[in-house]
């Protein structure tokens, strides 16, 4: 399976400020100092190895969406965030050259940031493609709908062109949808939200939008099991511990210590930092980075090393 | 894990010693519980020294986020002391530097 993400804010999307860009190409200048390069292959190599991450680039500000390429013949994608639009057009793309436009959705929950780009997501225009959106959620089809009554929206849900389905599928079963193993379960997040396991030639674990509370033995012992062994997991790190525990708390979400003792505690090999704060910078997206794998090989013990990726839009993980 | 607990200048210290994790998870919260009842008892703050801890893991962050919400709600501050490197910068990526007070001397407690 290859995973692409095309969405990896939490709670609103954003976007780059002019003098944050004047900032970033000002400190890569002085960094330069004074040397030239021959073209802009030269240019982006310096770039590349030179420069942090959040020096050179950006971790994007588009909300949840990922695309998962491995099922047998359709698009699975998890969440519409606002990163969905980008993917929609990628899809026309992949279409015309002959894939299949059947898509099967995947949804963590029904809240804004998770359905927005569903309205913007061109393949539902499209009267040959076909839409499986599996929810948790039994009011999946109303929240689609909501957003798009007239109050909210000017071309209503009924004007899509797409053949859409809702499937509401539940926790502690398995279910093979384009030759993947499917499970879910529920989490705690306002209204619920769902992790979401993926299973063919190993597994993957989506789970944002979650809380795990230190104290929370039953969560911990529930979670370590639905992440055990898995090859990826990719979790809400939007909060520090400490604003998860106290200005924060009950908002939902959790933070980057809690995804690593969860990933220790299950054996998991590969965790993705994911839904990073809106508020937060590159750098400070970077910083979190890196305390997290400095908070992960001090806490390791005689575990074997957790692999550790900050996700960033436009970024692709094989597993 | 070891802990000690001690009353100087009015304020109640409690030092554990060793290394904070599963294993010490439940000496330590017990240690910590201890500590906020005797504060309580003296009307003073409670100051947990950990300059002989030599590593802190989840559990112990978990102990001592219970023991904050109780002091807090006994009405008591509850500060820590004189972390070592490694538990300084475990502290630092909790960020829980920024719901403890984090003092150089264990005695002075208030500032």
């Amino acid at each position: 399976m290859l995973v692409r993400f095309w969405g990896t804010r939490g709670s609103l999307p954003v976007a780059q400020r002019a003098t944050a860009i004047e900032d970033k190409i000002a400190a890569a200048l002085v960094k330069a100092s004074g040397r030239s390069f021959a073209d802009v292959a030269g240019a982006k190599a310096f770039v590349q190895n030179e420069l942090s991450f959040a020096e050179g680039r950006s971790y994007g500000g588009a909300t949840t969406c990922l695309e998962i390429e491995g099922g047998d013949e359709s698009f699975i994608i998890c969440d519409m965030g606002s990163g969905l639009r980008e993917l929609g057009i990628d899809a026309f793309r992949r279409v015309a050259g002959g894939r299949k436009p059947l898509y099967n959705f995947f949804m963590s929950h029904l809240h804004w940031d998770h359905i927005m780009g569903f309205p913007f997501f061109g393949p539902a225009f499209d009267p040959n493609a076909t839409i499986i959106i599996h929810s948790g959620h039994a009011d999946a089809e109303q929240a689609l709908r909501r957003q798009q009554e007239e109050i909210s929206f000017p071309v209503s849900f009924d004007w899509l062109r797409a053949k859409i389905e809702f499937r509401t599928l539940t926790p502690g079963e398995t279910y093979r949808v384009d030759g993947i193993d499917i499970e879910l379960m529920p989490q705690d997040h306002s209204h619920v939200s769902y992790a979401w396991k993926f299973t063919r030639d190993g597994t993957m674990v989506f789970s944002t939008d979650a809380e795990h509370r230190l104290e929370d033995e039953p969560d911990k012992v529930a979670f370590e099991g639905f992440f055990a062994g898995a090859d990826m997991v990719i979790a809400d790190t939007m909060y520090s511990l400490a604003e998860s525990i106290t200005m924060k708390a009950d908002w939902g979400h959790s933070s980057n210590v809690m995804a690593v003792n969860l990933c220790h505690g299950a054996g998991v090999k590969t965790l993705v930092l994911f839904h990073h704060e809106p508020a937060s910078s590159d750098l400070e997206i970077e910083r979190m980075f890196d305390e997290t794998l400095r908070y992960e090989a001090l806490n390791r013990g005689g575990r074997q090393a957790l692999d550790i990726v900050c996700s960033y839009d436009g970024l692709e993980l094989e597993i | 894990m070891m802990w000690g607990i001690s009353t100087s200048g009015g304020v109640v210290i409690g030092q554990p010693t060793g290394l904070i994790d599963e294993a010490s998870r439940e000496p330590f919260l017990a240690g910590l519980r201890d500590g906020v009842a005797q504060a309580v008892t003296k009307g003073s703050d409670f100051v947990v020294d950990l300059a002989k801890v030599d590593h802190i893991g989840a559990a112990g962050l978990m102990a001592l986020t219970v023991a904050r919400k109780e002091a807090l709600t006994q009405g008591i501050r509850i500060a820590l002391a004189r972390p070592g490197p490694i538990v300084r910068e475990i502290l630092d990526i909790s960020r829980y530097h920024m719901i403890f007070d984090i003092l150089d001397d264990p005695n002075v407690a208030r500032a």
